[in-house]
């Protein structure tokens, strides 16, 4: 003990705090929950996967199919008090009444405030499949199911006359998903050819790596444009949904198996696996329990900032045609709606697709962020 | 670590604001008059034109000075060019052309765009067949000829050109020498590219013979009647352009005359039809001659100094002096230009009805209007053919000839057009304005001009177009067409699990077969039939699967005003349509496609009705065999699905631009229009006329 201890005590009472052993991860934790903007991305991005991914069929208040005769109207203002004044607690929509002016060739859906669709939660609409098994017809908001008339579009319709909303909902599904699974997929891959690359070296280093830069130096959409062409029309929606996603990994790898790749050349200099080594681990059982647990940290960070990449490379490629087609919705095939100077001009609402984008690119930048900050807990 | 929280805060709160500026409902900016709440689709008069056959009008000369543009004057003065009145023919045989709106003023540019590398929507306008389309549609008048005979028996046509004609080189044109040339390169065995023409031919494939008794005329001479054929070359720019061959011009490529030549050298000259908007320098007959290709990006075509017409006081025509045409793909692009007052006047740069409202939101800041008469002509927009003929065997090696069999069974076609709801294709398609039909020619077709004609079309028209999902179904149970294996959808006969492929192009543009096919598919999936919808835009399959039969049900935009001319929507007589393999059969001699055959696919009886049309000298006559061939049509058809009917056409044009008459119609091809509205007879203001040449 030294002298100012014996003195103050306060030294003493803060080396007892360090001693307290933290974990690697119950420190990233904490950094982590420091950072505000981090945990409000992870925040909405829970909320968007809770929303679209797993309860799309409850949270939208029609089905991705249900075809209404108000085609491209523009999206429904809720009121709380009417034309007369009169205040409501329950908000209420309008309903919609169709004008034709043939002088200028020109349809339009008009409010029409003689009707009013109260709004009401937790209604009993059509019938879904909540995760796909389990069915219910409660939806959280909607207007009187008995009546065919009452309808409640907050975003508009498209040209089909569906409810955009809910169709941006189910489109996020399979978005958010599509980012997030050709994510795993592309780990996968890059991960395990990265370590194998980066651990053996020599001649498999070579063609690997080699292979990582003939993937990196090819133009990626002539590269999409030749797989996606080889995909048979004939294939249904869920197999096409698939082979995107195989797609957008194949493609990406090669980045990430470089950085694996470098990381894993340093750790197999270390010590702990010598010690493996001279225990007579397996070389398998030295890369998947000691060298790839070594660099989760920096792929954990590259993963979270790869997945807004992929959605919006999947809604790139889909808007052009080259990924997703119709009947399927995703946030790149909603948007081909959108892509003509009429949608524009008549129907800007096709648009509020593009805030939900940004959003959940945004949730996952901040998320991304501060994991990466997190993950370094001893920085300042 | 802070300011990059802070900054990332503040794009967090900006984009939160942009959404609620997005969420924010647009004001409609200004109370348009709304004329009818509901619209009403009444066609009381489907506007049939009382055609005439072939009375040319005669246009007297008001003076016997000609008068020229001021560009050939100077050339004239400056003895590059010999005076207006050695290059005009005899003058006899000049064409005298009234203006729309009276006489012209000279010069100016025309700027125009395609979308086509082979520029056919401009040859459209640069138009000058034989026999030429009225301008009011009513019939046809002579064009490059002065007149023609057909004799008593049908079967010698005599074409007599104006005398004194010349290309546009100043080289004199002669019938010997030029429609010689064509004949020879026709009739080469060893060059395809100029082939005899499908109406040179008898029924049973054997070709007319051609002579040339003198210097302007030409006679052919079949083994059939063909009181028609005549006729046929004043279609579109199809028909005639492939004939017009200026030997001196082509000679010096052709093996026949240089030995240094080659025959590939010979067909980079001869360019198809299509020479018109690809071959710098071709010596032409038109209004405009190409003088300036750049492939892939602009054509500019010049004042042809030769040509043969005049207005009424007889100042040498055309009055524009240049067209000026860009090649643009994107539609919208298109259309951002169109509604930019770019072009001075255009009848094809954007084809989409639906683009009518922003254009004429655009109308004043682009300083132009939307011509009112303007309309499509459409029978069936969009619509669907049948294949009647269907032969993938490739794809469906044991079920094709049951497909083949339920495709053509007319309950089965009954069935998928009751299953079609009209309505509802015209509220997504069409901004839910127009009417529902079945599939026909032009409402307004010479053929239903009277009352008796009137009540066909009408007959044709109305024909399987209730919405009824029941009757379809019960159509479809009747012939065994059920769910044999419970999944929810119909199989074939036998039990073959069955999946409709509806192909999907852009015949009818690019924006309206999408929307309308996603209709059909789900009208047909509610009557249990699995459908894939296979989008072939802008790929090659979508005309081969048609030519080689392999389609079942492909998108289309029906059309036609004088079926004789044009008759494959009718009369299976070359492969496509609805009968691809029986009509190659007839278009081969027999060599491939399939042998019609009476009472199967009505394809064996509709020829019969051709070939007796062919040979019927009267008109109402030939009238009345039109509609005996729309009954095979009512009563076993149909061959093709209509949804929905005509609609009117955007037709741009610049303020200060003269001479478009009032009826303008576009969706068929054939009459040629704007060609047929003598195009020479157009011109521009002078204030329009400076901006054009960018002064």
């Amino acid at each position: 003990m030294s002298e100012a201890e014996k003195t103050t005590g306060i030294v003493q009472e803060e080396n007892e705090k360090e001693q307290i052993s933290q974990s690697y991860w119950a420190l990233v934790w904490w950094k982590f929950k420091k950072n505000r903007t981090a945990v409000v991305g992870g925040v909405m991005l829970a909320v968007f996967y809770i929303v679209c991914v797993f309860f799309a069929e409850f949270f939208a208040p029609y089905s991705k199919k249900l075809e209404s005769e108000f085609i491209e109207a523009h999206p429904t203002g809720l009121h709380w008090r009417d034309e007369e004044g009169n205040f409501s607690l329950r908000p209420f929509v309008y309903g919609l009444e169709k004008k034709v002016d043939t002088a200028t060739r020109k349809r339009t859906f008009e409010i029409d405030t003689t009707k009013k669709y109260p709004i009401y939660f937790f209604v009993k609409g059509e019938e879904v499949k909540i995760l796909g098994f389990i069915p219910t017809r409660i939806h959280l908001f909607g207007t009187d199911p008995d009546d065919p008339d009452a309808r409640i579009f907050i975003m508009g319709t498209d040209k089909l006359g569906r409810d955009l909303f809910s169709r941006i909902l189910y489109g996020g599904r399979i978005s958010m998903f599509i980012g997030l699974f050709s994510v795993v997929v592309f780990l996968g891959i890059g991960v395990s050819l990265g370590a194998i690359s980066g651990y053996y070296g020599g001649a498999t280093d070579v063609v690997i790596m080699r292979i990582t830069e003939f993937l990196s130096a090819f133009p990626q959409e002539p590269l999409f444009l030749a797989l996606g062409a080889a995909v048979p029309i004939t294939w249904p929606s869920a197999q096409v949904f698939f082979m995107v996603t195989i797609l957008l990994a194949i493609v990406q790898w090669g980045g990430l198996a470089r950085q694996v790749r470098g990381l894993v050349l340093a750790g197999r200099e270390e010590q702990y696996v010598l010690a493996a080594q001279s225990f007579g681990a397996s070389d398998r059982r030295i890369i998947s329990k000691h060298l790839i647990p070594a660099t989760m940290s920096h792929v954990i960070v590259i993963a979270t900032l790869k997945i807004p990449g992929m959605i919006l490379l999947e809604t790139a490629l889909s808007y052009f045609g080259l990924g997703l087609v119709p009947p399927t919705v995703s946030w790149g095939t909603l948007l081909q709606d959108a892509n003509n100077i009429r949608a524009i001009r008549f129907a800007p609402h096709l648009l509020f697709t593009v805030p939900f984008i940004l959003l959940a690119i945004l949730s996952y930048n901040m998320l991304g962020d501060g994991l990466r900050d997190a993950m370094d807990p001893y920085s300042k | 670590m802070k300011t990059k929280r802070i900054l990332l805060t503040v794009f967090a709160l900006l984009l939160v604001g942009s959404l609620l500026f997005v969420a924010c409902k647009p004001k409609p900016e200004e109370e348009v008059t709304v004329e009818e709440v509901e619209v009403v689709e009444e066609e009381d008069d489907a506007g049939a034109i009382a055609a005439e056959e072939a009375t040319p009008v005669p246009v007297e000369l008001e003076t016997s000075e000609y008068g020229e543009a001021p560009m050939l004057a100077e050339m004239v003065d400056a003895g590059d060019l010999p005076p207006v009145d050695e290059r005009l023919p005899i003058a006899d045989d000049i064409m005298v052309v009234s203006g729309v709106d009276g006489i012209g003023e000279y010069g100016g540019v025309w700027h125009g765009v395609t979308w086509w590398q082979g520029y056919g929507n401009i040859e459209m306008g640069i138009y000058d067949p034989p026999v030429r389309w009225k301008r009011d549609y009513t019939g046809y008048e002579p064009g490059l000829l002065k007149e023609w005979i057909v004799s008593e028996d049908g079967m010698t046509l005599t074409w007599i050109f104006r005398q004194g004609l010349k290309w546009s080189d100043g080289t004199p044109f002669s019938t010997t020498e030029d429609m010689g040339y064509w004949w020879e390169l026709a009739t080469n065995e060893d060059f395809k590219i100029v082939t005899i023409p499908w109406w040179g031919r008898d029924s049973d494939g054997a070709p007319m013979e051609v002579s040339f008794p003198n210097d302007y005329t030409m006679v052919m001479e079949f083994g059939e009647p063909h009181y028609i054929a005549t006729y046929v070359v004043a279609q579109g720019f199809w028909e005639w352009l492939p004939m017009e061959r200026p030997k001196h011009f082509l000679s010096p490529h052709d093996p026949a005359y240089n030995a240094d030549a080659t025959y590939e050298d010979l067909e980079a000259v001869v360019y198809g039809g299509d020479w018109l908007g690809n071959i710098e320098g071709y010596p032409c007959l038109h209004a405009w001659c190409p003088t300036s290709v750049t492939p892939g990006e602009r054509t500019v075509w010049t004042r042809n100094p030769y040509y043969w017409k005049v207005d009424a006081e007889g100042n040498q025509l055309p009055y524009i002096d240049v067209v000026d045409v860009r090649l643009i793909g994107d539609s919208e692009v298109r259309l951002l230009e169109a509604s930019q007052g770019k072009f001075e006047a255009t009848f094809r740069a954007t084809d989409n009805p639906n683009h009518i409202p922003f254009l004429l939101e655009q109308a004043e800041a682009g300083d132009y209007y939307i011509h009112d008469g303007a309309v499509n002509g459409a029978g069936g927009w969009p619509g669907w053919l049948i294949n009647m003929n269907f032969a993938d065997a490739e794809t469906y090696p044991d079920t094709w000839e049951e497909i083949r069999d339920l495709l053509q069974n007319e309950k089965f076609r009954q069935g998928i057009s009751h299953a079609l709801d009209r309505q509802r294709l015209i509220d997504v398609a069409w901004d839910g304005i127009g009417y529902p039909t079945n599939a026909t020619i032009s409402p307004q077709a010479w053929h239903f001009a009277s009352p008796e004609g009137q009540a066909v079309y009408e007959a044709w028209r109305d024909a399987y177009i209730e919405f009824d999902p029941d009757l379809a179904m019960a159509n479809f149970d009747g012939i065994g067409f059920v769910d044999a294996d419970g999944d929810g959808f119909r199989d074939l006969p036998s039990g073959e699990p069955f999946t409709l492929v509806l192909d999907l192009g852009d015949w009818g543009g690019q924006d309206v077969p999408v929307p309308s096919t996603e209709v059909y598919a789900g009208n047909l999936e509610a009557v249990g039939i699995k459908v894939l919808i296979n989008d072939l835009m802008g790929q090659p399959d979508w005309d081969l699967r048609q030519n080689l039969g392999l389609y079942m049900l492909r998108n289309m935009h029906a059309s036609e005003l004088d079926i004789w001319t044009y008759p494959d929507w009718m009369f299976p007589l070359r492969n496509n349509r609805a009968w691809p393999l029986e009509g190659r059969y007839r278009e081969t001699g027999g060599e491939e496609g399939w042998e019609p055959m009476p009472g199967t696919t009505y394809a064996y009886e509709l020829q019969e009705l051709y070939d007796l049309g062919l040979a019927t000298a009267d008109i109402d006559a030939r009238h009345q065999i039109v509609w005996d061939a729309i009954q095979i049509h009512i009563d076993h058809g149909p061959f093709m699905i209509g949804g929905s009917g005509d609609q009117p056409m955007p037709v741009v044009v610049r303020n200060g631009f003269m001479g478009i008459p009032d009826l303008v119609i576009l969706g068929p091809w054939a009459p040629g229009s704007p060609g047929n509205l003598n195009p020479e007879q157009f011109w521009m203001q002078e204030d329009l006329r400076l901006e054009s040449l960018g002064q």
